[in-house]
């Protein structure tokens, strides 16, 4: 039911939204439909989709397994340095990527990094570089997504499992982990997305070399430095329906939840 | 025999402070007004918080390290923690389960019987009443073994007929399942009708632990008196007489006497405080004073009434004194006849049921 008064704060969402509206139709002003079957089933973007979703799927599948216990340790227990620690998971939302990206680049020029990259794997200018950067930019905001889920799931049922004979493993198990399941699935669905467009660290760490490192983002981006405008559209317009269709699954969980 | 030894916490704007045992097979009501700490005590005792100081003493061995799985007391908190994901049934044998035992049908079916819970088994919880929930959560607990259930306000959020009706429940599980159970609630009516004890709890502290018998409970100081509703309480000088004794109370400019037991200890110059029930502060109708004693009489001038349903309750003031009187009349005994602001009535104080404290108390 709309309220009396309401219409000028309606007028401003409205505003806000044909914003993205006019962008995304002005991207049919260079569309081409010819081109777009050429440009989505040439080697180049079949290559660049594929590693896109494999490195968003492996960093996103990573950053929720690791998340989950942390997200667990700062909603359940306090303890040294958490205060600290939540301002570092904050770093992926207030850096921006390319820094993040530079930073792991200094890493690897360290002794430490040397010795990894040679004893463990490599990580500049290769594949797993490109999931080491999307990791490193979807990790804290896993956490931070995870923790919410947590937050908001009463820490009296695991008290009462425990007094019914649970272990405290047992009880996150049967307990806190079905009860998170779907606050835990949208958060990974919110992290793949957020991987599949990172651009900045991923072009820092990895590169960009065609059929090796070149993920959907910065194919985008290499286009539009050749001013291949054409080619450019059919990629953001394959970007942004993935992107969309991420969002659609989440608000069906989100549905599905209440 | 659950024993609380020297236990010390901060709760709030008080240190609870508890030396308590209770006897193992009884069912234990721990009565106090809200935020007295009384959840604390339980969850002390469940293992779900450390105590700052003292020892949880079961059988004799300081469970104080023991973890909540080990010590096998279940914990009914106040809000409904029945596992949303799972059905009715899937609820009831989760302790089972969760310790890695088969489930023994019969033993289970049995609780579920007791219980009144066995139709809601395929049942999402979500779709239970208040009273189903309690049930559900009682049949869980005791399916997974626990001997000893604490119980936090548990007819809290039931209306009278479910209270009722669960009250009588619990005391036919307390006998059947030979449980150990500690109620703590601010609810007299349920206190009085469960408690094989009575234990009074009142800003962290054990006022006063008492058998529940039909005789009542003595309220041990002005504390427990104000909690069990004695807001007829007054300061006075005790001239002894024999066992009973006469209190000069100064703001009602009269004497009465007391013939309960605590005037016994009484001495003569001793400052006191007294108390009374607005229940035993009796209306004497008009040519009805047989069985009176003449005693304890004051002529009062109605200044409120309010109808309480099963009483009706007047404030009043003694003539000649600016001191509010309560009384509790019972409505069976109005006889059609009517009190209003402004009438004159004659009440007597029940001079067996003026309770005496030593002033300092």
């Amino acid at each position: 039911m709309r309220k009396k008064g309401a219409s000028g704060y309606i007028a401003f969402a409205m505003g806000i939204g044909l914003v993205y509206i006019v962008l995304i139709l002005s991207l049919l002003w260079f569309f081409q439909a010819d081109k777009f079957v050429q440009i989505l089933t040439s080697e180049r973007t079949l290559s660049a989709l594929k590693l896109s979703f494999i490195g968003a799927t492996l960093a996103a599948v990573i950053s929720t397994v690791v998340a989950i216990p942390a997200a667990y340790a700062l909603s359940r227990y306090t303890f040294w340095f958490k205060g600290v620690l939540d301002v570092l998971l904050e770093i992926p939302m207030i850096v921006s990527p390319a820094a993040l990206g530079a930073m792991i680049l200094v890493f690897v020029n360290t002794d430490y990094g040397v010795q990894f990259q040679s004893k463990v794997f490599q990580i500049v200018f290769s594949p797993t570089g490109i999931v080491v950067a999307q990791l490193v930019t979807v990790m804290g905001i896993s956490v931070r997504l995870i923790k919410a889920v947590i937050d908001e799931i009463p820490q009296r049922y695991e008290q009462i499992s425990r007094t019914l004979g649970a272990t405290q493993w047992v009880s996150f198990k049967t307990v806190t982990l079905p009860l998170a399941a779907k606050g835990i699935l949208a958060s990974f669905i919110l992290a793949w997305a957020k991987a599949f467009g990172e651009f900045g660290a991923t072009i820092t760490v990895a590169g960009a070399m065609p059929l090796k490192t070149e993920t959907l983002p910065t194919s985008i981006f290499l286009r539009l430095s050749s001013a291949d405008i054409e080619g450019t559209v059919v990629l953001i317009l394959i970007i942004i329906s993935i992107g969309v269709l991420a969002l659609a699954a989440l608000r069906l969980l989100k549905k599905k939840r209440t | 025999m659950i024993e609380l030894r020297d236990i010390a916490f901060e709760v709030g704007d008080f240190t609870l402070n508890v030396n308590h045992s209770f006897a193992l097979n009884k069912l234990h009501v721990v009565l106090g007004p809200s935020g007295s700490g009384k959840t604390v005590v339980l969850e002390m005792i469940a293992g779900l918080i450390p105590p700052a100081s003292g020892e949880v003493i079961l059988d004799g061995e300081n469970i104080n390290r023991h973890l909540p799985e080990e010590r096998q007391m279940g914990y009914l908190p106040q809000d409904n923690t029945l596992f949303p994901h799972l059905t009715v049934g899937e609820n009831i044998v989760y302790g089972v389960r969760a310790q890695g035992r088969a489930i023994d049908q019969e033993a289970t079916q049995k609780v579920c019987d007791q219980l009144k819970v066995s139709h809601l088994l395929e049942r999402s919880v979500v779709r239970l009443s208040g009273g189903e929930v309690q049930r559900v959560a009682l049949a869980r607990s005791i399916v997974a073994g626990n001997k000893i259930l604490l119980l936090d306000e548990p007819t809290s959020s039931l209306n009278s007929v479910l209270k009722t009706e669960l009250c009588h429940l619990l005391l036919s599980i307390q006998k059947e399942f030979q449980l150990t159970i500690i109620m703590v609630t601010h609810d007299m009516e349920s206190a009085y009708m469960l408690g094989d004890t009575i234990t009074f709890m009142i800003n962290g502290a054990i006022e006063q632990s008492s058998l529940n018998t039909l005789e009542g409970i003595s309220p041990a100081n002005i504390r427990v008196a104000e909690f069990m509703g004695y807001r007829n309480i007054f300061h006075g000088v005790v001239e002894k007489q024999g066992e009973t004794c006469l209190v000069h109370v100064g703001e009602l400019g009269n004497a009465l006497q007391c013939t309960h037991e605590s005037a016994v200890k009484c001495a003569s110059g001793d400052e006191v405080t007294i108390g009374v029930s607005p229940n035993d502060v009796r209306i004497v109708l008009l040519g009805k004073e047989e069985g009176r004693s003449g005693n304890n009489r004051l002529e009062c001038l109605i200044v409120k009434t309010y109808n309480k349903g099963a009483t009706l309750n007047i404030h009043m003031i003694p003539k000649g004194t600016d001191v509010l009187l309560e009384s509790d009349f019972p409505m069976a005994k109005r006889n059609k006849i009517r009190y209003e602001e402004g009438d004159e009535i004659s009440v007597e104080l029940e001079a067996t049921r003026l309770f005496i404290w030593p002033k300092a108390n």
